[in-house]
């Protein structure tokens, strides 16, 4: 199937292929960039550890920071590492692994053919034995140790942790050092053969190529495959958080924090569109423009750090947040939720809700001058389950209306957890 | 592509790009001055105090909100030293005029607001306004207290401050917290007309069309500032050390932290930059190949130069059992440069990594500008497609005699396991 996607908003096009492989291609042609952009990617993350194929009684369990520890070996064929391949074209390649999905990605100025040949050529061909697996033991273990220096990482992951009860979102993507002892090359197989399948995955190009071109490789590369009939079991998560409050020691110039909601999971066109909402709310009830924001300002509570993230939200778990540093986090936590409840019961200026969704506007169509952003926007949609452009179409029909109902509705400030970070008292 | 330089008063320049294909217009200005480390702490005052607020935005709110219905415009500053100028850099961006849902004209909207942000600030009778400074001065305070909460980032601090010991360079960019705690509205307002008066000013505007008479409104806007621009130098070769610095910091981390300076005299700097790439700056590098994948000793270990230092830095994130073969690794692959030991086709790679990024620039915003600045920098008209002639035209032979230039000068270890002091 072949279409072409416009966005009623900025007529922006791009054009959508489901190849006759299973695999899902979005290319944006950009005239006049010299760049180019490529994601070749799975919707395989941290949280899918449990999974069972069509035909199969059991749901497989496999160690924590499995997909991770696969996007590290993935680059290593038999002959020679991707990097290697990449280099002889002059791109830059790279590759991530997030909570519910995993991406390789080159970008180049030349050569882009014979890079995105490298790109679907590697990620087709795994090649995992005791030797290789084991050496990247020490480099996944170091990584990990970096992470747990970062307090910023911590802050967030404990927060995490406070709030899912058995989601494996609480879970640190790259698993831990003694999970990791556990990967085996047959695991990592196994994983590969479940998510790796072109039916769960997605590539997406944007910039200077030419879609016919882009096909045609894709034709000649791609391999056939079935569809196994991939079912993924998440544990029932309660509808309450594990604890309000966590706290860990670590050394730190002032106190971090984090502070989240817990809110009803949801997916598709669903979660965009709550996910807006959330924006647009946090900014407009929390924001810089805020007289809560100004006084805590003022009073010393916060300082520029504090910021209104945007939502977090996957298969299985959505939460707002927000943080930054403070000496005194439990009142920035108690003005935060009190505001809340206020708006709840009061609403807010309708103009203000107007002003902050221009402002997403604004950020909507900065990112479409840039290649990179538009390649990754496609894959994010694509995991996301909605189309390439439906944020911007979207964003213009939501009311203030809509907004103030879902933050009555959605928002529960009961289910609120702080994460403090902060350096131990001697 | 097209690209306009026009003087708007003396050491005044504004650098046009205009790029159609762009959807953003950005406005970048530059203040630029030799730098005298006691007064870092009251410019970085000044330079935060000046795009928080200004006399018709006259707190963070009244700011954002003016921000956002410039359809969530930017605008921050920050500060960096480079060879002994201090950069004060304002960085606006919003969305080109012919996307705004009401026909607003947002580049004007930009310069006004720049313009208003850095001569007419929030002051008055000879001092910054109260409540924003306390609130700039507080954040500034915190600012330099967390520093140690990236600890790659302050690892590679802690090494600058020790390779440049006694060198303008070394001293904290933001000062220092007993600086920072001298400071009072006054006194950050008399910082604040120094910068006015001391600075080379370099303005950069991007966007899919440039207004029509932008140098004339900047001329008009600053033509009463008093001015007494000063002479900047852009490299300055920092002494290599006879026995280099060994620091071994005990820190309460998991995972420690090496940073090994190098140094070299004389600047050859597409040959440096090529060098840096070949060595340890791409994933085919030496370091990364060798130290990284074949040894598992770290999760990283990268290079990247130091210009105006004319430095070398190698950094990675080791086990501390592991991290004394890590430098003693670096050394071996440097070693093998000196000898010669340099494939063609590690050369031809990072070459085609370096010329491939070049080609990349004309495509976002802040490239654009970079490219420009690289001229202004080194005094050197080349344009793009010159600088990747000189790419093509380098030799093995040059890379090895950058190899042998190096000199190691500083070693330091974050020591994992050890309490802070």
């Amino acid at each position: 199937m072949t279409e072409t996607i416009v966005s009623r908003q900025t007529g922006e096009k791009c054009l959508h292929v489901t190849h006759k492989t299973g695999l899902e291609i979005y290319i944006m042609e950009m005239e006049g960039y010299r760049s180019s952009f490529a994601l070749f990617g799975t919707k395989y993350g941290s949280i899918n550890t449990r999974f069972r194929l069509r035909g199969e009684e059991d749901y497989a369990e496999v160690p924590e920071g499995i997909a991770h520890y696969l996007e590290h070996k993935l680059f290593e064929n038999e002959d020679c590492d991707a990097f290697a391949k990449y280099a002889r074209t002059g791109a830059s390649a790279n590759a991530y692994t997030s909570f519910d999905r995993t991406a390789y990605l080159f970008g180049c100025t030349e050569n882009f053919n014979a890079s995105l040949e490298i790109l679907l050529d590697f990620v087709q061909d795994p090649y995992f034995t005791e030797e290789n697996v084991e050496k990247e033991r020490g480099i996944i273990d170091q990584e990990i140790r970096m992470n747990d220096d970062e307090p910023g990482w911590q802050v967030f992951f404990n927060m995490l942790k406070a709030m899912y009860h058995v989601h494996p979102v609480r879970i640190d993507i790259a698993g831990s050092t003694d999970s990791i002892q556990e990967i085996t090359p047959e695991l990592l197989y196994r994983c590969y053969n479940t998510f790796y399948n072109l039916h769960n995955m997605v590539l997406s190009v944007a910039g200077n190529v030419k879609a016919d071109e882009v096909l045609a490789i894709c034709d000649r590369l791609l391999k056939p495959c079935e569809d196994m009939g991939l079912e993924e079991y998440f544990p029932e998560e309660p509808d309450t958080v594990v604890q309000p409050y966590v706290e860990a020691n670590m050394q730190v110039g002032a106190p971090l924090f984090n502070l989240g909601f817990k809110l009803r999971p949801m997916e598709g066109k669903e979660l965009l569109r709550a996910e807006l909402m959330s924006s647009i709310l946090l900014e407009a009830i929390l924001g810089p423009s805020t007289k809560l924001y100004n006084n805590m300002l003022e009073e010393g509570l916060i300082n520029s750090e504090f910021d209104a993230d945007s939502p977090f939200a996957g298969s299985g778990y959505f939460c707002l947040t927000c943080g930054g540093e403070s000496q005194q986090p439990e009142v920035v936590r108690d003005r935060i939720i009190a505001e809340l409840r206020r708006v709840q019961a009061e609403g807010f200026d309708p103009e203000v809700f107007e002003r902050i969704k221009r402002v997403h506007y604004g950020n909507m169509i900065r990112g479409l001058s840039n290649v990179e952003t538009n390649a990754s926007n496609m894959l994010n949609a694509f995991m996301s389950k909605v189309g390439p452009f439906d944020c911007i179409d979207i964003l213009a029909e939501i009311t203030y209306e809509d907004a103030i109902r879902f933050l009555r509705e959605a928002l529960d400030t009961d289910k609120a957890v702080l994460s403090v970070v902060r350096s131990q008292e001697v | 592509m097209e690209i306009n330089t026009a003087s708007f008063g003396e050491q005044m320049e504004l650098v046009t790009i205009t790029e159609p294909k762009f959807k953003t217009v950005s406005l970048m200005c530059m203040l630029l001055f030799p730098v005298i480390p006691e007064r870092n702490a009251a410019y970085a005052l000044a330079a935060s105090l000046l795009t928080n607020s200004c006399r018709k935005y006259p707190d963070y709110a009244a700011m954002t909100v003016k921000l956002d219905t410039m359809y969530g415009a930017s605008l921050t500053s920050s500060m960096s030293i480079n060879g002994n100028a201090m950069q004060i850099v304002l960085n606006g961006s919003t969305i080109a005029s012919r996307y705004a849902l009401a026909g607003e004209d947002l580049s004007s909207d930009l310069t006004q607001l720049m313009c208003d942000c850095i001569l007419d600030p929030n002051a008055r009778d000879g001092a910054f306004n109260e409540t924003a400074f306390r609130i700039e001065h507080k954040d500034l305070l915190d600012a330099i207290q967390t520093e140690i909460n990236d600890k790659r980032t302050y690892a590679l601090v802690r090494a600058r401050r020790i390779a440049y010991e006694g060198e303008s360079v070394a001293y904290p960019v933001h000062g220092t917290k007993e600086d920072v705690e001298k400071l009072t509205k006054e006194n950050v307002y008399e910082a604040y007309k120094e910068i006015l008066r001391r600075a080379v000013y370099r303005f950069y505007y991007v966007g899919p069309d440039t207004p029509v008479g932008l140098a004339e409104q900047f001329r008009t806007a600053f033509k009463d500032v008093e001015r007494c621009p000063e002479p900047l130098q852009f490299f300055v070769p920092s002494p290599i050390k006879e026995t280099p610095a060994e620091v071994t910091e005990p820190m309460d981390v998991t995972q420690s932290k090496l940073v090994m300076v190098f140094k070299v005299k004389e600047r050859n700097m597409e040959a440096f930059r090529l060098f840096s790439a070949l060595f340890g700056g791409t994933p085919f590098s030496l370091l990364f190949t060798n130290v990284r994948e074949k040894e598992s000793l770290c999760y990283y270990c990268a290079s990247h130069i130091i210009a105006g230092k004319l430095s070398l830095v190698v950094e990675s994130g080791v086990e501390l059992a592991n991290a004394e073969r890590t430098k003693e690794a670096v050394l071996e692959q440097l070693a093998a440069l000196q000898r010669g030991e340099l494939s063609d086709e590690l050369l031809e790679n990072a070459r085609l990594a370096m010329i491939d990024s070049l080609r990349s620039y004309g495509d976002t915003p802040i490239f654009c500008i970079r490219a420009q600045l690289e001229k202004f920098y080194t005094g050197d008209p080349a344009d793009i497609e010159e600088r990747i002639q000189r790419y093509l035209a380098l030799t093995k032979e040059q890379i090895v005699e950058v190899a042998n230039a190096l000199k190691l000068d500083t070693v330091y270890l974050m020591q994992q396991g050890g309490a802070a002091e």
